[in-house]
């Protein structure tokens, strides 16, 4: 018997933090893209600001509506780095899954722990400076109160349970695989529409009145929209404990759900004889 | 098998329709969110917002469909050695890039952007007189050219190291921006000058929907233009358009034959 059954992932942790690091380069070119988007998403809401006859506009001044908008960005940075949804389509793809199966470890515990490594990479090299940098230009430039110890302990939690929400739905994504050549095009969709459902384009507030509770209570609020207003101290401590319980439990719902998938897949895996 | 196969092609031809579908919706939802608060953003409602969008529908479509492949060049096909089976033809590698693959999916998107159009158009009133719609109609027959130029000096960066994905959407996507008028960024400091003219020229996705609309819509209403601004003059629009949209596809087109000559077989 094993002591330590997480033991034998931490190698996979280990080298997608170490792969991570050698192509610091490729995502270095994200980062880029961040900043791009970051600069000219600041102008578009100024004109919409500008336009309009009061300073708040559903819920949001102008300084806050940026540290929304730049924390969402820089989340979905560290959050939504996970390595299942290319490692399952190529192992697909190139028939390298039987391959993977063979290994002495779970399929999906193993991509996930890969997952871990990335994403541990990406916020240690990119977002913990990235937040600082940010932090200090909203405290120093803006005005704007430096988040609470606590509310940044809560952050981490719900970006935490977003990693695992996103990489089970990206690993359940991947097995279309199976069906289609267009996966690629599936994922690109999936972002955007994702992006739009957490609140990355547009906060929650913005969405009529009907629509918002229920997009509270969907997991996608837990990849954008929870974490980030735990972060800005938008929710109160009641609040906090509502929305990080309903991303923890879509978390571990939708990893067991993963855990299922994988489980058919296998079998489909077997009857194609591959 | 043959069903097998045949079924595959259909998932495909239904999951393209799903996307298009739903990135559509995507995006009237976050135009029409984003602009609910307002009554219009520099003038444009809500409406001419959405003509515009319909209106940058049609040259990206057609991009699409021509010239969809260049994606996966740049996300790892030459990796894989697609390039020397390119390379040893005797015919243009870029025309063999791009003609190998038709994407029935960009269609789509010019057929929803026709619909948007009259949907949105008949009520904004808009000029329909002969001199406006054809130096329009001109300037949007070049304007696929420089979507394709943005993708093709993007994709040629992976001829020095193999993948140029990342840096090719990030570019690509920014327009994202050019459904909003340009206008808008144009808030009056220098930074605001700089985002324009970087949308109107360097990126030029501001450029395809926003110049040739704002004359139209806004007749006798000058439009800034670098450090100064010009009259929306419609012919002269057209000029600027296919001036911007050649010089972008000639220079990603040098871009593209020089770093063809860096490329080494990845021997495969």
């Amino acid at each position: 018997m094993q002591r330590n059954p997480f033991k034998k992932y931490r190698g996979f942790i280990k080298g997608a933090f170490l792969n991570f690091l050698a192509f610091r380069g490729e995502i270095f070119t994200w980062v880029l893209q961040d900043v791009i988007t970051t600069f000219i998403m600041v102008f578009l809401w100024f004109a919409i600001y500008k336009e309009s006859s009061s300073q708040i506009i559903n819920g949001f001044a102008y300084p806050q509506m940026i540290m929304y908008l730049v924390f969402i960005v820089l989340s979905s940075n560290w959050t939504s780095n996970g390595a299942s949804f290319q490692e399952v389509s190529h192992d697909i793809s190139d028939g390298n899954i039987a391959n993977s199966l063979t290994r002495p470890v779970s399929y999906r515990g193993q991509k996930f722990a890969l997952t871990l490594g990335n994403c541990l990479g990406n916020f240690l090299i990119f977002s913990v400076p990235l937040f600082i940098i940010a932090m200090l230009i909203f405290s120093l430039g803006l005005g704007q109160p430096w988040p609470q110890w606590y509310n940044i302990l809560f952050y981490l939690v719900a970006g935490c349970s977003a990693i695992v929400i996103t990489d089970s739905i990206d690993f359940m994504v991947a097995q279309l695989g199976f069906l289609t050549n267009s996966l690629f095009g599936i994922f690109l969709i999936k972002n955007s529409v994702f992006a739009f459902l957490a609140g990355q384009t547009i906060p929650y507030s913005f969405f009529p009145a009907w629509a918002q509770p229920v997009l509270e209570y969907l997991p996608f609020s837990g990849l954008g929209s929870t974490p980030v207003n735990i972060l800005i101290g938008r929710y109160d401590l009641l609040q906090t404990a509502i929305h990080l319980g309903v991303s923890l439990g879509w978390a571990i719902f939708l990893y067991i759900a993963s855990v299922v998938a994988n489980h058919l897949m296998i079998s489909h895996v077997e009857s194609a004889g591959g | 098998m043959a069903l097998k196969s045949k079924m595959i092609y259909r998932a495909d031809w239904a999951i393209g329709l799903l996307g298009l579908v739903a990135s559509n919706i995507v995006t009237f939802l976050s135009l029409y969110l984003s602009t609910l608060p307002v009554q219009s953003l520099d003038g444009w409602t809500f409406n001419r917002i959405m003509f515009m969008y319909g209106f940058l529908l049609i040259p990206m479509g057609i991009d699409h469909t021509l010239t969809d492949k260049l994606w996966n060049y740049g996300g790892g096909l030459i990796n894989q050695g697609e390039l020397d089976r390119i390379l040893m033809k005797p015919l243009n590698p870029l025309f063999q890039m791009c003609a190998e693959f038709f994407q029935e999916g960009g269609l789509g998107e010019v057929v929803l952007g026709i619909v948007f159009m009259s949907i949105f158009g008949p009520g904004l009133n808009l000029d329909m007189s002969f001199n406006t719609v054809f130096p329009i109609v001109v300037g949007a027959i070049f304007s696929p050219l420089i979507y394709f130029a943005i993708k093709l000096s993007t994709m040629s960066i992976a001829f020095y190291n193999r993948r140029s994905i990342s840096i090719m959407s990030g570019l690509y996507n920014i327009k994202e921006y050019g459904k909003y008028p340009a206008s808008i960024y144009h808030i009056g400091n220098w930074a605001g000058e700089v985002v324009y003219n970087v949308l109107l020229f360097i990126l030029p996705f501001g450029l395809i929907g926003y110049l040739p609309l704002a004359a139209q819509m806004f007749p006798g209403k000058d439009i800034p233009f670098l450090w100064f601004s010009i009259p929306g003059n419609n012919y002269l629009i057209m000029g600027i358009i296919i001036a911007v949209a050649l010089v972008h596809f000639f220079g990603a087109y040098l871009f593209f034959k020089h770093a063809l000559k860096h490329y080494n077989s990845a021997g495969a």
